[in-house]
């Protein structure tokens, strides 16, 4: 019982993270997350750095 | 070329084990893709990969009378009457139409200039009556959509936003390719918006303009953003043609297409009136089949203009003809560095840079090895700052002042999400989204940022050049081209010499080194700024003893 607790609070915490994913683009807190993500990614640059590249 | 750590997940697409808040956002805007519309153009770019004609090589091809003919072929056979502007154009015109819209489908033009003919009339009416305006008098020519033509043409950077955009006048250049007597034959395409609107774009690819092709192999990346000029010169669909570059758009489709570009030292050639990227890095440049054509074409554009002011205060000499500076022992006693961690990454780049160092020193040049790419390290992301903060400025002022219906990147961003389905069925616009949060050019930032990059590169560039008193260094501009995929975005192999020269705002030179496995690698040379006549004669003397460029033979796969 507690590991089907354990997993149940697991699928919980996934679905409420596949939620906010979903639902979109009103919620907020979900914006902020993937501005942090755009952000990140964009940041990351690595400069010089031959394999990946983009040509601007 | 701007650099990202971003392609692993093409490489591996569905790894549980590497799955991150991340990866699982890719994963899911690609399920978001599979609407209808991305589907249907997969579906026409998968038909559009069975060329229309049975032998897509295209059987004109060897026999099309303006094969790999240059400037001064033309300008002979002009004056003896063998050919005029008009039968030139209408040449052109044909194979266009054969090649570009059908056969291959290269697509690399975006929009014909209805008046191309007319021009072309009326230049020949002027030599007819002796008046002969210089090398480019009656010499058709292709134009990067992203450079204002106050003509019927469009000017769009391939962006369905700016359809129905007619700038009001020239851009400053155009205005000097007309005064030389160039006739504007159309407007090619390029990675929409110079590739500033997404990180996983597909180089070559406007919701315009449509993909561009590869000419050497018909399923593989014409790079860009340059792309329609890299691949109609490599087809020779025109005699010469324009593209820009912020970082790498110049040399990297001129590379992958097997052609000549330049990118001058920014200040060589006015900016006024071409969509922005970067004030500090963008320039306007040559794409051509031959260093000859590009130094004739470099020389004709080079002026002082009011308006901008990068020509206005350039501390550097300047030439209306670069031809005089080639010379075919161009490298005798020039000492060449060259990258040495450019090297052991592709087998076959490796074998084409032997080569091309042999030929070099059998030319007289001395190789010095570098390893200024190091030096650059520290680096890491601060070019992109500058150009999101840059961005944003020049493309607000830019839209303030034209005909569009946008007039902000505000609005911008707006337009690309209310038609979402044609204008971003397979990419968005997070680099957009990015700049939008940018301050402006006052910014404490950006203004520290702009100080310590710029003086860091041209610091290192000068002190390398200084230190081994170096003519140019050289390095392959890229790997071998890769294929175009829509879905994942570019898959860019590495290399990319140019791209210090790109920062520093300093001049570079790509020429063709030969192809691997059908594909073509350029050579980048480079130097300090307007260090022009010194590179192309090294570019030229290089070009001379290998005469590696061959046309391409529009193989649909490798």
């Amino acid at each position: 019982m507690r590991y089907a607790g354990w997993a149940s609070d697991r699928l919980r915490t996934r679905m409420s993270v596949f939620d906010r994913f979903f639902s979109a683009r009103d919620d907020e807190n979900l914006k902020v997350e993937q501005q942090n993500w755009k952000t990140h990614d964009l940041m990351v640059l690595n400069f010089y750095c031959p394999y990946a590249t983009i040509s601007i | 070329m701007l650099r990202y750590q971003f392609n692993f997940c093409i490489l591996y697409p569905f790894s549980t084990s590497t799955l991150n808040r991340r990866h699982f956002i890719r994963q899911t805007t690609f399920v978001s893709l599979t609407g209808s519309g991305a589907l249907a153009y997969l579906a026409s770019c998968t038909k559009s990969k069975q060329p229309k004609s049975a032998n897509p090589a295209v059987p004109e091809s060897e026999t099309f009378a303006l094969q790999e003919i240059t400037i001064s072929d033309l300008q002979q056979k002009m004056t003896s009457g063998e050919l005029t502007a008009r039968s030139i154009v209408e040449m052109y015109l044909k194979r266009i139409e054969q090649i570009d819209r059908n056969g291959p489908n290269l697509n690399s033009i975006i929009e014909l200039n209805p008046d191309a003919l007319a021009i072309a009339d009326t230049l020949d009416e002027e030599r007819k009556n002796g008046k002969a305006r210089g090398p480019l008098h009656g010499i058709p020519v292709l134009i990067k959509d992203n450079i204002d033509t106050g003509d019927k043409m469009m000017t769009t950077a391939g962006s369905l936003a700016l359809e129905g955009h007619r700038a009001s006048k020239d851009a400053f250049i155009i205005g000097e390719l007309r005064n030389a007597g160039a006739i504007i034959l159309g407007k090619t395409n390029l990675s929409e918006w110079a590739n500033f609107r997404s990180t996983r774009s597909s180089s070559g690819w406007s919701s315009r303009g449509g993909q561009t092709k590869n000419p050497y192999i018909l399923d593989r990346s014409p790079c860009g953003s340059s792309s329609g000029s890299g691949t109609a010169v490599a087809a020779n669909l025109c005699a010469i043609a324009i593209g820009t570059e912020t970082d790498g758009s110049i040399n990297c489709p001129a590379s992958i297409n097997g052609i000549v570009g330049i990118k001058p030292t920014v200040g060589l050639w006015s900016r006024t009136g071409i969509i922005p990227i970067s004030k500090t890095q963008d320039t306007a440049g040559p794409m051509t089949r031959t260093v000859s054509d590009a130094a004739i074409l470099l020389g004709a554009l080079t002026a002082t203009d009011t308006e901008d002011k990068t020509t206005n205060e350039r501390q550097g000499t300047i030439w209306r003809d670069y031809a005089q500076f080639l010379k075919a022992d161009g490298l005798k006693g020039k000492k060449i560095g060259i990258e040495k961690s450019f090297l052991k990454k592709h087998e076959a780049v490796d074998a084409l840079l032997k080569n091309f160092i042999e030929v070099i020193k059998g030319q007289g040049a001395i190789i010095i090895e570098i390893e200024l790419i190091d030096k650059l390290k520290d680096l890491e992301g601060m070019e992109f700052e500058i150009l999101k903060y840059e961005f944003k400025d020049g493309l607000n002022k830019y839209l303030a002042k034209a005909n569009a219906s946008v007039k902000t990147l505000e609005e911008l961003i707006k337009f690309n999400i209310t038609n979402e389905a044609s204008v971003m069925p397979f990419f968005k616009q997070e680099i957009f989204d990015a700049t939008q949060a940018m301050g402006d050019l006052s910014s404490k930032d950006y203004i520290s940022i702009h100080e310590k990059l710029l003086s860091t590169t041209r610091k290192a560039i000068d002190g390398t050049l200084n230190e081994h008193g170096l003519t140019a260094i050289c390095g392959p501009a890229n790997g071998p081209s890769w294929c175009i995929d829509v879905v994942n975005g570019d898959s860019f192999t590495g290399y990319g010499m140019y791209s210090p020269a790109a920062v520093a705002g300093y001049p570079s030179i790509t020429v063709p080194m030969g192809l691997a496995l059908g594909l073509p690698i350029g050579i980048t040379f480079f130097g300090t700024a307007f260090s022009e006549p010194e590179l192309l004669a090294a570019a030229y003397a290089y070009e001379q003893a290998s005469k590696k460029r061959t046309p391409p033979s529009f193989r649909t796969t490798v």
